[in-house]
């Protein structure tokens, strides 16, 4: 059986990435694994959680900035504290994955090598 | 992108494997995910910890709080326990400098009073400090002292934090100041006019929970100053116990404090798990036997390294321990004896050679230990000095080994289970010193000293071999490991160990007994030795007989039938692999061989098949069961002689009654066995063999659980 081409999702294996999850939550780790469905394992992966809706809702009317739902970029216009802790090798499945970031090394480092 | 990718293809790292992948955690599994919420679920509970409480809760939550502790001491991580209480989760959740910055609310407005802010806190603070020396004096139990074996200490104790700190920065003074300080508290609020009916016990109850958590950390406290003796610290903490147990039905446990979500906010890489509920009672008894146990264990200080035979005794006293030692006692022991270093237990090393072969010897004369190395190759070295440094390179080596002498004392430290695995290790560390080291060192030593026993080094480490093998199978009596079909063979293999400690003992005592007749110098020190080692071979000899006794009465009870033997009809059965297994620690022996599976097989059949015998057992039954009788009655003999020498004699002052009441088993077992012997007289005269029953006794029910007597009705 012949391997098939290396798929262009590779170069972004061991990099380190962010995967936002429809529950709002952030997951940074390093990529380690993907396939079709676009489940994602990440290894040493950190958790970053919104604080609660009411929270978000003073904050928002405090800082004056409209009437903040708590979903998407409202958050990251709010000056609040996600809450993080560390929760190892995790594996996020693709249905509840909303947006992928990849994090830019300084220096450019691009893709390849990891550990 | 990814639904370019052809069914089936996945994009993953060289290095990583399918394998470890399933040890991933699925997030968004509420089961597996710890920080999945359910719709509308929060991850904070409403739980108001500055809501004010009853003084019947404050007893309610010091309890629940205590159940907590002890389940943790049992084994379960923090998570599931302590870490599930909102109190202590709020004290732990921000970084403190010190005692008054550690607060349930920030601020100087403080809801709840004084009984939340005050007493609670203070209990609290306390109990997370107690934690803290826990932690501190069970890792210093696995530092210490030349560490070189594995460790499985993780299967009895979780000692994961969750990357929290556990007041590690805090004095026990600000501590017991602030638990003073609730303590007067108390005192105030049981004074104020008029007091409400029925609520001075609760505040009495209250105060004697501060009080105990005060004693408890005077006890815990792991630095080297403490002062007063320890095991006084822990009969104090004792004497708090029985009013606690009897005051606990005034609390009113408040359930809703404590809650599993907790451990969501926690950095965890295993999935959620529940909290351990642990009964009141039962958290009570564990308290209890761990300050029993505590308090035994912290005498490890007074036993010193003065006498290693006493040491060593009273390792394996606390190790005999029923119900086992929780790892906090056990470190407790521990702790002390490994912060000893690798010179330490040179020394050590060299006191055991002195006490069991070489008493008020020239070989270990420390003036040999005074002279310099010789400046050049060509001088001729001073003798005394090549003694000592024969010694050295004996002592270093067996210090140094995996298995080696530490381990020896690491094994005896280590739960009971894991003492006999540890032990097989330290049989095959002394193999191979035997092999490599000890012959050429012992020769330059018998070049330089006539008088002294020949091959010293040797002698010691072969007897030190055998005893390690009879203890280990010893240690299979006691932890069931051997089938019922298999008794038989153990106690012929037994009786051979013995056997051969035995003659070891009795080559070594005549040389003893020429010193006492040619003194040079003090003869007390060799009358000591002599003493010890009749005290042994008496021991062995007996343990020799027994042996004999219950091999031959279980070889007798196989040929009537009357030993199940479920594994034979096993298509996987096989005889000669089975004891092969059996004698796997010991295959790599030499000196002591393992006997060839035929010798064996030929000794537990020495009637041919026990379906089809070559001879009536019937009519051998008279003069093979007197022959049973008389080794019983040896043996009896042989451990009264035990007794009648003494405590002193067997070296193991300082653990009299532990040492009294192993002999008092041992033969209360040799009783056991004439009676059994006689029972089955009875019946085989009878000619009641069908009805006969035998019933193997299981762990804890034997007088001893090293004899495995049958009791036949």
């Amino acid at each position: 059986m012949a391997d098939p081409p290396p798929s262009p999702l590779s170069t972004y294996l061991s990099r380190t990435i962010r995967v936002h999850t429809t529950d709002s939550r952030i997951f940074v780790g390093q990529m380690k694994c993907t396939d079709r469905e676009c489940n994602i394992v990440l290894g040493l992966a950190q958790e970053y959680r919104p604080p609660p809706d009411s929270v978000l809702q003073t904050k928002a009317v405090e800082q004056g900035i409209g009437s903040g739902s708590g979903s998407g970029s409202g958050i990251a216009k709010l000056n609040v504290q996600f809450s993080s802790r560390y929760v190892g090798l995790v594996v996020v499945p693709g249905k509840y994955i909303r947006k992928i970031e990849v994090e830019e090394y300084i220096g450019g480092g691009g893709g390849g090598g990891g550990v | 992108m990814s639904q370019e990718l052809p069914i089936g293809t996945l994009v993953k790292d060289e290095q990583f494997t399918l394998f470890e992948s399933v040890g991933a955690l699925e997030i968004m599994d509420p089961k597996m995910d710890s920080g999945f919420l359910a719709p509308g679920e929060t991850l904070e509970d409403e739980y108001d910890i500055t809501r004010p409480l009853l003084p019947e809760e404050i007893i309610g939550i010091m309890d629940q709080l205590l159940c907590c502790e002890m389940s943790w001491h049992e084994g379960y991580p923090l998570a599931q326990t302590l870490f599930t209480s909102h109190y202590i989760d709020k004290l732990l959740s921000t970084e403190s400098k010190n005692i008054d910055d550690i607060q349930f609310e920030q601020g100087h407005e403080q809801h709840g009073g004084d009984l939340v802010h005050v007493v609670l806190r203070a209990y609290c603070i306390g109990l997370i400090k107690c934690c803290d020396y826990a932690l501190d004096e069970i890792n210093r139990s696995l530092e210490g002292g030349g560490t070189r074996v594995n460790f499985y200490e993780e299967e009895d104790f979780s000692g994961h934090t969750y990357g929290r700190e556990l007041f590690t920065g805090i004095s026990k003074d600000s501590i017991i100041a602030a638990l003073y300080e609730a303590e007067e508290v108390i005192e105030n609020e049981a004074a104020k006019d008029p007091p409400p009916d029925g609520i001075a016990p609760v505040y009495a109850a209250i105060k004697t929970r501060i009080e105990f958590r005060i004693e408890l950390l005077l006890a815990m406290f792991t630095d080297e100053q403490h002062s007063y003796p320890l095991d006084e610290s822990w009969m104090n903490v004792s004497a708090y116990l029985p009013d606690q147990y009897n005051t606990h039905h005034l609390g009113k446990a408040v359930p809703e404090s404590f809650s599993p979500k907790i451990q969501r906010r926690l950095a965890s890489t295993v999935p959620p798990k529940p909290m351990v509920e642990l009964s009141y009672e039962d958290a009570f008894k564990k308290l209890q036997q761990m300050c029993l146990d505590c308090r035994e264990a912290v005498r490890i200080v007074d036993f010193g390294l003065e006498h290693v035979q006493r040491l060593k005794a009273f390792l394996w006293s606390f190790n005999s321990r029923k119900p086992e030692p929780l790892s906090y006692p056990r470190a407790c022991l521990s702790a002390p004896l490994f912060g000893c270093d690798d010179v330490g237990f040179e020394q050590l090393l060299r006191r055991d050679l002195e006490e069991v072969l070489l008493p008020n010897d020239p070989i270990l004369d420390p003036v040999n230990w005074t002279f310099e190395a010789p400046q050049s190759q060509v001088a001729n070295p001073e003798p005394r000095y090549e003694m000592a440094n024969a010694v050295n390179r004996f002592t270093q080596s067996s210090i140094h080994m995996a298995g080696g002498y530490i381990d020896l004392y690491r094994s005896l430290c280590s739960n009971r289970c894991r003492l006999r695995r540890n032990l097989c290790h330290v049989v095959l560390a002394l193999e191979e010193h035997q092999t490599r080291e000890t012959e050429p060192l012992d020769e330059i030593i018998n070049h330089l000293s006539n008088t002294s026993p020949s091959f010293p080094l040797s002698t010691w480490t072969y007897l030190a071999k055998l005893q390690t093998m009879t203890w280990i199978v010893q240690l299979g009596f006691e932890l069931d490991i051997y089938l019922p079909d298999e008794l038989a063979g153990m106690y012929w293999y037994l009786s051979l160990l013995a056997q051969s400690q035995a003659s070891v003992l009795k080559l070594i005592l005549p040389t003893l007994h020429q010193r006492v007749i040619r003194p040079q110098g003090s003869t007390t020190q060799v009358h000591t030795t002599i003493s010890y080692l009749e005290s042994r071979l008496a021991e062995m000899n007996a343990t020799k007989s027994l042996a004999d006794a219950l091999f031959s009465l279980y070889t007798y009870l196989r040929y009537l039938n009357k030993i199940p033997d479920p594994a034979s009809n096993s298509p996987f059965y096989n005889a000669q692999q089975r004891y092969e297994l059996r004698m796997k620690p010991f295959l790599d022996v030499t000196g002591a061989t393992v006997p060839p599976f035929a010798e064996y097989s030929e000794s537990i059949t020495l009637f041919g098949p026990y379906s089809s015998p070559t001879v009536n057992i019937r009519s051998i039954t008279p003069e093979y069961l007197s022959n049973i009788d008389t080794l019983v009655k040896e043996a009896k003999a042989g451990f009264a002689s035990v007794k009648k020498m003494g405590v002193k004699a067997a070296m193991c002052e300082g653990v009299e009654g532990w040492w009294m009441k192993n002999v008092n088993s041992v033969l209360a077992s040799c009783v056991a066995a004439g009676i059994a012997v006689s029972a089955v007289r009875g019946r085989v005269e009878r000619s009641e063999e069908e009805v006969m029953g035998v019933e193997v006794l299981e762990p804890g029910k034997r007088y001893h659980d090293w004899w495995v007597v049958p009791k036949i009705s």
